[in-house]
């Protein structure tokens, strides 16, 4: 290498460091602006067509808690459903937990999935988040849309992903976004209706589910093999167990989330 | 020989670097940061940085409002007595649609009003087309509209 060449390469190399550096992979882009599309995913290895099927119970151990009803009155527009409650803790019968986010954490190898066409659906219904909990695949869209009678934003705070932030009025199409890395409970909040929140859990194969009223969930499709399951709830924490799914019977999990303190 | 090319080169960089990050995001020079301390002879203001007055925007479009002579900050957590107020800090409301408050007045929440309680100052709108009109709307610990703290727009969203 010349001296003359040496010295552009001393020069310009660091120097096209700083620029990028300086401009920052999206830093010129204000925060609550749309996230970029998802990168590209591998390409998928599997489909969740498997013969492995794993169903169980998550309950709330002890006494279950008063349900608190929602206090709407700040916004005349507020219509709430009936027997509208905050889904913060929601104890079914036979103390059976709503709203844990289910999810195979580890186990699926190099195994890689496609995301799904379909669209996940989260609407703002009598000034709540409709579903509370649920799950989406990273790069799948989230279709965000408002039914009710008053405004709403919609305001995503991850901690690994990109925030969002954007009002959404009355009679307005509804509003894309993807999420582009995996984040287990990223929290929606509503700027205008304090009450108003709700989870997304992100992640990157589509073995998840959230648990229904009685507690119950079931995840299908998956191949045999020994997984670790995550069981996660917005105030009782997170909690895992190892299950084998041999494809032939549904593999079982129960498990029970004490009171926090 | 060397030195000047080394200078115009690294010269050339730096007016590079400026030229690729746009200038046009940054605020104006004579306009503090939003969370910069108050200047001690300025008057109090908040205003919309984008879009303008007059402006025709997109359906989905970036609100972002700026202030002067005030510091903008996070609502602490919890609820807050009128003696715990800090004095001279604020965060922002946006009124969708709707007209100044009246100063001394708490900020509903409720439609048509989103708050920045977090003490940010962005956020993306979704409207439909035809004219609105866009409050912001500064407010103290408690939500206190602030006299002389507010500033509307008249935008059209294009079809």
């Amino acid at each position: 290498m010349t001296k003359r060449s040496l010295l552009k390469v001393r020069i310009c190399l660091p120097l096209a460091v700083v620029v990028a550096a300086a401009c920052g992979g999206g830093a010129d882009q204000p925060a609550g602006s749309a996230p970029p599309a998802a990168a590209a995913p591998a390409e998928p290895t599997d489909t969740a067509d498997g013969p492995g099927v794993i169903t169980g119970s998550i309950t709330f151990e002890g006494v279950a808690p008063p349900v608190r009803p929602l206090r709407m009155e700040s916004d005349p527009q507020c219509v709430p459903e009936p027997g509208a409650a905050s889904e913060r803790l929601v104890v079914g019968p036979d103390n059976g937990l709503k709203n844990v986010f289910v999810h195979v954490k580890d186990g699926l190898g190099a195994r890689t999935y496609g995301t799904p066409d379909t669209p996940v659906i989260l609407d703002q219904m009598g000034c709540q988040y409709v579903p509370h909990v649920f799950g989406v695949q990273v790069g799948q869209t989230i279709r965000v849309s408002n039914s009710d009678t008053t405004l709403h934003n919609v305001h995503a705070v991850p901690k690994t992903n990109r925030e969002f932030n954007f009002g959404q009025p009355v009679n307005v199409p509804a509003v894309a976004r993807v999420f582009d890395s995996p984040e287990i409970g990223l929290p929606f909040r509503c700027d205008v209706h304090g009450w108003m929140n709700a989870y997304a859990n992100v992640v990157s194969h589509p073995f998840f589910a959230v648990t229904t009223e009685d507690g119950r969930f079931e995840i299908t499709g998956l191949p045999p093999g020994t997984y670790t399951i995550e069981m996660w709830h917005e105030q009782l924490g997170t909690q895992s167990q190892s299950v084998t799914v041999d494809g032939s019977t549904p593999a079982t999990v129960a498990a029970a989330f004490k009171p926090t303190t | 020989m060397w030195n000047r090319i080394v200078k115009t080169v690294v010269l050339g960089g730096w007016t590079l670097v400026a030229a690729a990050c746009g200038g046009a995001e940054a605020p104006p020079a004579s306009e503090p940061a939003a969370s910069a301390p108050p200047a001690a002879a300025a008057v109090s203001s908040v205003s919309f940085v984008s879009p303008k007055d007059g402006d025709t925007i997109k359906s989905m479009s970036t609100f972002e409002f700026a202030s002067t002579g005030t510091t903008v900050a996070a609502v602490p957590p919890g609820d807050l007595t009128p003696e715990q107020v800090r004095a001279n800090i604020i965060h922002y409301h946006l009124g969708v649609d709707t007209e100044c408050l009246e100063p001394g007045v708490a900020i509903p929440k409720a439609d048509p009003w989103i708050h920045f309680g977090d003490g940010k100052n962005v956020i993306e709108m979704a409207l439909a087309p035809g004219p609105h009109k866009l409050a912001v709307q500064a407010g103290d610990d408690l939500h206190r509209t602030l006299a002389g703290m507010c500033e509307v727009i008249n935008v059209t969203v294009a079809p």
